[in-house]
């Protein structure tokens, strides 16, 4: 084995990675190789240092903090889905005046069509006879109370003209 | 990995309306959660803002969770995910002087705080060490830094990685290998002092 292959290898060597055959035959070139023998010193020297890297100590009030954080947020995302739902709902306000009164003119002027339509309707289509009848009714039905109305004003000369007329027959 | 047995359980309760389940869930992974975040992003604002994100996502996806995926595999998945996001998010002109600041105040604070026996000295060593690797794994391409952290201070399987990754085991193994040449490169300087 040359020392390309066995550099190669050093990794899985250390890690323990490498079938026994080729772990003898990576052992017996760094036997004979200063060179692959410092390297895998170097490789195995750096890799035990990365035990003395030290993470500081997280402060204590870590989980308060968070579940205040967590409490809060929820708080938050329930407080802006209200503002958001009333926002939505003001938005819609002028939109649902503005409909409103647009039906309403539509309505005004829908009707005053129709009332059109229908006056010459009547004008144009129906029959003569039932105006007119009815104007006669009109007619006949005033007059009626005309006289009635005659007969109550002249009711004191009319009964007084018969009273008279009872005491000729009298005599 | 037997831990996340007790996940599925806590997360089907939270998922049937106990929220104090999910408290639960953040309590047990918010350290693993905050290394994640913190050794991809490198900033410690940042890594806690992303840390919540993906706890608030939790809490939002409750309802996508199914016992039959593997908690870790959803789990992390998020992570990733939030991670890529973030970086991808990022402004490329970060102040990093800031945060190397605080790093070291952090770190220190943390070391003196865990070993006291620590002589100031190795304490010292141990922080200028910490900041290289944080150099030296900053370096690495978004996906290989990602599979590095899961490989090896997570430590979930070839498997494992190439779900959550959303790649072939073969391709993990690929990601690894470049990585650890490109660790290997930026640590150089460091070991041929």
């Amino acid at each position: 084995m040359n020392c390309r292959k066995v550099k190669k290898l050093l990794v899985p060597l250390l890690e323990g990675d490498l079938s026994k055959k080729n772990k003898e035959k990576v052992e017996s070139h760094i036997n004979v190789c200063i060179h692959c023998q410092k390297e895998r010193e170097l490789l195995s020297k750096s890799w035990q240092m990365l035990d003395s890297y030290v993470t500081p100590k997280l402060k204590d009030n870590f989980t308060a903090n968070l579940m205040q954080k967590i409490h809060s947020e929820h708080a938050k995302i329930v407080k802006v889905t209200y503002k958001s739902a009333q926002f939505r709902f003001w938005r819609l306000v002028p939109v649902l005046a503005s409909f409103l009164i647009m039906l309403f003119a539509g309505s005004l002027i829908w009707k005053k069509r129709m009332n059109k339509e229908l006056i010459s309707k009547i004008a144009n289509n129906a029959p003569q006879e039932v105006v007119t009848t009815v104007k006669d009714e009109d007619i006949i039905r005033d007059l009626d109370l005309y006289e009635s109305v005659d007969l109550i004003k002249n009711y004191k000369l009319v009964s007084e003209l018969e009273v008279i007329e009872n005491l000729n027959n009298q005599f | 990995m037997e831990i996340f047995d007790e996940d599925i359980q806590l997360m089907l309760r939270f998922q049937n309306g106990e929220e104090h389940c999910f408290e639960k869930l953040v309590e047990r992974h918010r350290d693993r959660v905050f290394n994640i975040t913190y050794r991809y992003l490198g900033n410690y604002q940042e890594a806690e803002d992303t840390a919540q994100e993906i706890f608030i996502k939790i809490y939002n996806a409750r309802n996508t969770y199914k016992p039959e995926a593997k908690f870790t595999t959803w789990f992390y998945t998020i992570c990733k995910n939030a991670c890529l996001n973030k970086l991808r998010n990022k402004k490329p002109a970060t102040v990093s002087i800031d945060s190397t600041i605080e790093l070291q105040e952090n770190t220190v604070a943390s070391q003196i705080k865990d070993s006291q026996a620590q002589s100031p000295l190795d304490s010292m060593l141990n922080n200028e060490k910490s900041l290289i690797v944080k150099k030296a794994i900053d370096s690495l391409l978004p996906n290989q830094k990602m599979t590095v952290i899961l490989c090896r201070y997570d430590h979930l399987s070839y498997e494992e990685i190439a779900k959550v990754m959303g790649c072939s085991v073969k391709a993990v193994k690929s990601l690894l290998h470049r990585a650890m040449i490109n660790l290997k490169e930026n640590l150089a300087d460091y070991f041929n002092k």
